[in-house]
């Protein structure tokens, strides 16, 4: 139980000569691949024999020197970093300065694909803070990874930055993913702002997708306040008149509020108002904050205890639950959190975040408990993280 | 030094804002309850009432958060509030597009007890005369379907309606034939259940058939109340019940009590007679007007008073079942709380507006005549044929269902629009009831000052505000009422 988080890129050494060019490949272990199929494939747990044909071979260990054969494919090692890939992964390699980015993880229960770092929010708890250059080639690269995820996969996510900076091009993808994963449940993390032109709102209903889920954060009913949060003027009148269109258009709207020190004081109220207005949403997802990116620089700010705010997050919980509203708890432990909010807790959204403190360890309700993040672990987390003893 | 911008940055920096249209009523001295567009309440005293109209108030004050975010007024800040009032409004009026989804059918005047408020019983043997024939029968279907509305219920009343027992199955049978996919169909049969017996029972259970049935309370009020002839009327409608629950399923049985002055004394033991007997909800019918109160001009006050009192002590007993556990409730109090704390509708006639008469439910007579309501097909029997809507045998459906006896009811009772309602806080909670006001004052709109349905209803809107404002375990209760459909 080490407080490792999986670093998802970094750099490959070159073994041979291996070329220029930047390409996803699949993961696989099995050196017996037909093949004509084995060029889209990086072979992991090599051995010396037999791999001709492989769009990669990755090592895990170091090299002295190199070996140079005729006609072998290229050969990389990750010395060590990247012992967790497994069958069914997915990469991005750049042969010719070694990047490596891990973009899909077949055993992992939910995938996220980034497809911009541009936002035009600029939340004080962001966890992906926001970039300026242009970054399209993550959304023409994600078309291609579509066709290369397995069908069998059961959710995917597109996130971001702000997804629908892309406009209709966002569109295209969704449509994509429905032909190419028309199995896959899809939820799209969005501020929902460009939904306020209702014609937007049209086009991705007119995709159809098959189980489509709109995720907008929603931090407070104070306009204020929850323009404050996302650090940007005039956004609440745009987001609650996305939020409109999209169930105008019977799309599924989840509303996501992070729990920290600046939306805790107005939480009740945010209830009321969904339960008032905002009745027809199909879910409430409160999450516990995530100690990354600009909430660890404004951890001074955000931070409040969860064990302190949980009578606040059983109220608002009984608001949702006696309108109907599913209604889920995120990121948070079962020791700081009432007992009777257990049944709306959820484990992480990312099994790969899991963790747990020494204290965990006689714990009686550790298998039911998602943990904590990595990031908390490491950064900061309850004071009141404690066993349960049934 | 931070790229993030202080809170301050993001509030607005003038004390201006644009009112919403909002009507406001007295609760007491220095109480005020003001209601938005679609009937959200926000209560405060008559200095805040006068500054937040001047547009005085401090927009940084917790009253204005709260105006605000309740759809009072609209700032610079954000006006989304417009929005969503449109979409709740368009809530509270969707129950309109459905049309009349409820059509009670007549099938008989017989019966076989003599209750001194019923207007319309006969105990003639001759059935030609006062049964409905199968040719009327299956021209009211055809007007049943020809609604639009997803839900159709058919309701089967009397005269005791199981006397005609055998018309009542060629009509369950007729309008399952008919039904659409896109609809759903259900059906209740309204009787005193002294006659039921197994055979109409297991056709009940074959067709889903829910039962209605009258239970006015203990024996001796019951008994008073609904004379038949070995004055066991409670004996029968108990063992009938019983037999129901056990032959139908737990939920196919629901009673309704008729009021009297005996039953002002004694709420708890009829309530308690319900609850002995399994059944869920109990409706505190008001006295009626029809027959005796509309002889006397007079508007009694006293009379709206002494209910008051009945249904307080009652609904306060119900309210401490619910604490101790019980979840029984009070269906008045529970459509009116739906009103007050939901945007999705109600098709509770009396309490629409417009005027759920013709438009939610309509009734089709034995003699092939088609009534507004239930109260108006009442009226015709005492010589008012004011709420007569057409006839199956010559009409068509939009002679019927666009008649001018229906419209002008309908338009001139609309309290949007009527003197008095128009400027009601509680407006959106009430309904327009024109019979009511026809039979008690010659009018459909009615001077609302003289109108027992008025004072009744504010009572009662002024009671529950007070018990919700208190936001305990109380408040609670009755918000779970409101949303327990």
């Amino acid at each position: 139980m080490g407080f490792v988080m999986l670093k998802l890129s970094g750099y490959l050494k070159p073994v041979n000569q291996v070329g220029n060019e930047e390409r996803l490949l699949k993961v696989t272990s099995d050196k017996n691949l037909p093949g004509t199929l084995r060029g889209e494939y990086c072979l992991i747990n090599p051995d010396q024999s037999g791999s001709i044909g492989y769009g990669l071979i990755l090592f895990s260990g170091k090299f002295t020197e190199n070996i140079l054969m005729d006609s072998s494919p290229p050969m990389m090692t990750h010395e060590g970093w990247l012992d967790y890939l497994e069958d069914g992964d997915i990469i991005r390699v750049n042969f010719k300065d070694g990047r490596v980015r891990v973009l899909f993880r077949a055993s992992a229960n939910s995938n996220s694909i980034l497809l911009t770092e541009r936002c035009d929010h600029f939340c004080l708890m962001c966890s992906q803070p926001p970039k300026k250059h242009d970054d399209s080639a993550l959304i023409d690269e994600a078309f291609q990874l579509l066709e290369l995820i397995p069908a069998s996969t059961k959710s995917l996510g597109f996130t971001g930055g702000e997804p629908t900076l892309y406009g209709d091009q966002l569109v295209d993808l969704v449509a994509h993913a429905k032909r190419q994963l028309p199995g896959t449940a899809l939820d799209l993390l969005t501020n929902g702002k460009a939904f306020s032109d209702e014609s937007y709102a049209q086009k991705l209903a007119l995709v159809d997708h098959p189980d489509l889920v709109v995720a907008v954060p929603l931090y407070s009913a104070s306009p204020a306040v929850h323009n404050y949060v996302v650090q940007c003027a005039g956004a609440f009148d745009p987001t609650i008149r996305g939020i409109l269109n999209l169930k105008r258009y019977r799309q599924q709207v989840q509303l996501r509020v992070v729990l920290h020190r600046e939306t805790i004081p107005t939480l009740i109220e945010l209830c009321e108002f969904i339960v008032e207005n905002l009745r027809y949403v199909d879910q409430v997802a409160l999450m516990g904050l995530e100690t990354v990116g600009f909430a660890r620089a404004n951890l001074d700010t955000l931070w409040i205890d969860p064990y302190e705010y949980r009578d606040i997050l059983s109220e608002a919980c009984d608001i949702l639950d006696t309108y109907g509203i599913p209604t889920n708890i995120f990121n948070l432990q079962k020791c700081v959190v009432n007992q009777q909010d257990w049944k709306y807790q959820v484990p992480s959204i990312s099994d790969w975040k899991n963790d747990f403190l020494d204290v965990c360890q006689t714990c009686d309700e550790r298998s039911n408990c998602g943990g904590l993040f990595s990031s908390n672990v490491l950064y900061k987390h309850s004071d009141y993280i404690s066993p349960i003893l049934n | 030094m931070s790229k993030f911008e202080d809170a301050s940055n993001f509030s607005s920096r003038n004390n201006q804002y644009s009112l919403l249209p909002f009507r406001f009523s007295k609760l007491r001295d220095d109480q005020y309850y003001l209601t938005n567009f679609v009937g959200e309440g926000v209560s405060c005293s008559r200095e805040e009432l006068f500054t937040f109209s001047n547009l005085e108030l401090d927009r940084n004050s917790s009253l204005y958060t709260k105006l605000r975010q309740k759809g009072f007024c609209i700032d610079d800040e954000s006006d989304v509030g417009l929005d969503l009032l449109g979409v709740k409004a368009a809530s509270r009026l969707s129950v309109l597009s459905e049309f009349t989804g409820l059509h009670m059918f007549v099938v008989t005047l017989r019966c076989e007890h003599s209750c001194p408020y019923c207007q319309v019983s006969r105990q003639n043997e001759d059935k030609g005369d006062f049964d409905m024939s199968e040719e009327t029968a299956y021209r009211s279907i055809d007007l049943v379907f020809q609604s639009p509305s997803r839900a159709l219920k058919i309701e089967f009343q009397g005269g005791e309606s199981l006397l005609n027992f055998e018309l009542i199955k060629k009509i369950v049978v007729r309008a399952k034939e008919k039904q659409e996919g896109w609809r759903s169909l259900s059906f209740v049969i309204a009787t005193n259940l002294a006659i039921v017996d197994n055979d109409m029972l297991s056709f009940c259970d074959e067709h889903g058939i829910d039962i209605s049935t009258s239970l006015d309370g203990p024996a001796a009020l019951h008994n008073k109340n609904r004379p038949r002839p070995g004055g066991n009327s409670h004996e029968l409608a108990v063992a009938g019940i019983r037999l129901v629950q056990s032959r139908l399923g737990r939920d196919k049985v629901s009673a309704l009590m008729t009021t009297t002055e005996e039953s002002l004394n004694q709420p708890t033991e009829i309530i308690d007679e319900y609850l002995r007997l399994g059944l869920g909800g109990i409706f505190l019918r008001p006295l009626s007007p029809y027959g005796f109160a509309v002889k006397t001009k007079l508007y009694s006050k006293y009379r709206v008073d002494r209910w008051f009192e009945f249904y307080k002590e009652g609904l306060d007993y119900i309210i401490d079942l619910n604490k101790a556990g019980i979840f029984f409730t009070e269906f008045y109090t529970q459509t009116i709380l739906r009103k007050m704390l939901t945007h999705t509708g109600t098709g509770y006639v009396d309490l629409m507006s417009p005027a759920g008469i013709g438009i939610a439910g309509v009734v089709y007579n034995y003699d092939g005549l088609v009534y507004a309501s239930d109260e108006g097909r009442m009226l015709a029997e005492s010589g008012d044929k004011t709420f007569v809507l057409g006839d199956v045998r010559k009409d068509s459906y939009k002679d019927i269902f666009t008649s001018d006896n229906l419209l002008t009811a309908i338009e001139e009772s609309f309290t949007k629009s009527a003197p008095i309602c128009d400027e009601c806080a509680f407006e959106e909670y009430c309904g327009a009831d024109p019979v009511y006001h026809h039979a008690t004052q010659k009018d459909f709109v009615g001077n609302k000052a003289l109108s027992e349905f008025c004072s009744r209803n504010m009572l009662i809107f002024k009671h529950l505000i007070d018990l919700l404002d208190k936001n305990d375990e109380v408040s609670r209760i009755l918000k779970r009422w409101a949303l327990s459909c």
